[in-house]
């Protein structure tokens, strides 16, 4: 019977030619279509799996970060409206949360500024560019955040990959605060005018 | 809106913000359509950082996560044109009236509510300075007002066992709750009182930290989106607020289901 109810769904898509956008196949979720949303994870659990490793680091965390986001994904489609926002940066934006979510909860029981301060500046910024250098596939990604100033991107690597605060990131590279936080935007800013980035 | 906080639209989009002040960025954002909009074109560009380091999942997280799916129910999409920012403010004006009596009977409604055990004479007092200081009072119980015209609107009341009581008025239509105390004892100046929304999942997020005055009534606070939060909880934090809880509860309000 389910079978039955599966095909009945398939058969019109099967008409469509293109392939659906990240955008369609999401408004499709929300209706409780699981074809679209097998078809929307073939789409996002890369990046999805991508990010949460960048700031999670260990793996088998990072799995399980990466599941309850996109199961959280499938939740709260409901929610998405194409107007506001593109389906992969609703998608990842959630990721990062996450992400971020998991790192400080497990900071908090720890003596944060201990943590941070026992790191230096070095070995943290290196383990960042590293991992994310021999990673980065998007040449233009790559060709833009070079376009950045060097603390720049090191405040904003530091901040997205490495999942600070821009108080942490204050402490790793002894800059004031309010300096960070122009940094971030001023980053963002030309990554945004490099990527060509709209809405 | 101040440059200050302006240029938090970086660090919100990075996601590098701390709980306390990601949620003040939140409420400045619902009323600063410039800021959103700077905002919404970070987060697709932060979306391209997360392109540029794509990383397969493991082969068996597929096929858990689609057979998960099949036994989690989505949640019910947004219908109330209250969560529309734009909505809100073109209604501000035309509404403004019809607040400032709800906001009234709303600050009396609570003071009764949480058994601030007044009576006749000093219900009048109450009265009159409710009505004093409405003005200023306006925008921070605008949201209770809001919520009390809610369809679904309940409330639902905890005391706490360091003394005090508090009352939870909520509306899950809206998915808003507002949170006001009374009689809490004030706290040394290094520390405070912090709300926490804790869901069903996940870890705690910080609601804001509340500040106790001489007599022990505190700001009300609004939890705007209470998604699948279940209870609401009240710690004693250092001063500022903390991240994540640091201490046990001294009170706890369930949501009604």
């Amino acid at each position: 019977m389910e079978d039955a109810i599966r095909s009945i769904r398939r058969a019109p898509r099967q008409a469509v030619t293109e392939p659906s956008t990240p955008e369609e196949l999401l408004v499709q979720v929300a209706k409780g279509d699981e074809e679209a949303f097998a078809q929307l994870y073939d789409v996002v659990s890369g990046p999805v799996f991508g990010v949460v490793r960048r700031v999670v680091r260990d793996y088998a965390q990072s799995e399980e970060v990466a599941q309850e986001v996109l199961v959280e994904l499938w939740r709260t489609a409901t929610r998405y409206d194409p107007a506001r926002g593109s389906a992969l940066s609703w998608s990842l934006t959630l990721a990062h949360r996450r992400a971020v979510d998991r790192v400080r909860s497990a900071q908090a029981a720890t003596d944060r500024e201990e943590r941070v301060g026992s790191m230096s500046t070095e070995r943290a910024f290196d383990e960042v560019a590293e991992a994310v250098a021999t990673r980065l596939e998007r040449e233009q990604v790559r060709r833009c955040l070079a376009s950045l100033t060097e603390v720049q991107r090191e405040s904003v690597m530091l901040a997205y990959y490495g999942g600070n605060t821009y108080q942490q990131v204050a402490k790793l590279l002894t800059t004031p605060l309010g300096t960070v936080k122009t940094r971030l935007r001023d980053g963002l800013i030309r990554l945004r005018d490099c990527l060509g980035v709209t809405r | 809106m101040t440059p200050d906080v302006h240029t938090l639209t970086g660090a919100y989009a990075l996601d590098a913000l701390e709980n306390v002040e990601r949620g003040d960025f939140e409420q400045h954002l619902a009323e600063c359509p410039h800021c959103t909009d700077e905002v919404a074109e970070f987060l697709e560009t932060a979306a391209r950082l997360a392109l540029a380091v794509d990383e397969a999942p493991p082969e068996r997280m597929r096929q858990r996560v689609l057979t998960v799916i099949t036994t989690v129910r989505q949640e019910p999409p947004a219908v109330d044109p209250a969560d529309n920012v734009i909505d809100l403010a073109a209604h501000a004006a035309r509404r403004k009236w019809v607040t400032r009596i709800t906001t009234a009977a709303a600050v009396v409604a609570i003071a009764v509510a949480i058994g601030v055990g007044i009576d006749a004479q000093h219900e009048h007092n109450q009265l009159q300075t409710a009505e004093g200081q409405l003005s200023q009072q306006e925008q921070q119980y605008a949201p209770v007002a809001e919520l009390l015209a809610a369809p679904d609107v309940s409330m639902v009341t905890g005391t706490a066992a360091t003394g005090g009581s508090g009352a939870l008025i909520v509306s899950k239509k809206l998915n808003e709750a507002v949170f006001v105390a009374s009689n809490m004892p004030v706290q040394p100046n290094d520390r405070t009182y912090q709300l926490w929304a804790i869901g069903t999942t996940g870890s705690p997020r910080s609601a804001g930290v509340l500040t106790a005055n001489a007599s022990g009534a505190v700001n009300p606070v609004l939890v705007s989106t209470l998604d699948n939060t279940a209870t609401l909880a009240v710690t004693v934090e250092p001063a500022g607020g903390s991240k994540q809880p640091t201490t046990t509860p001294i009170m706890a309000v369930s949501l009604p289901a």
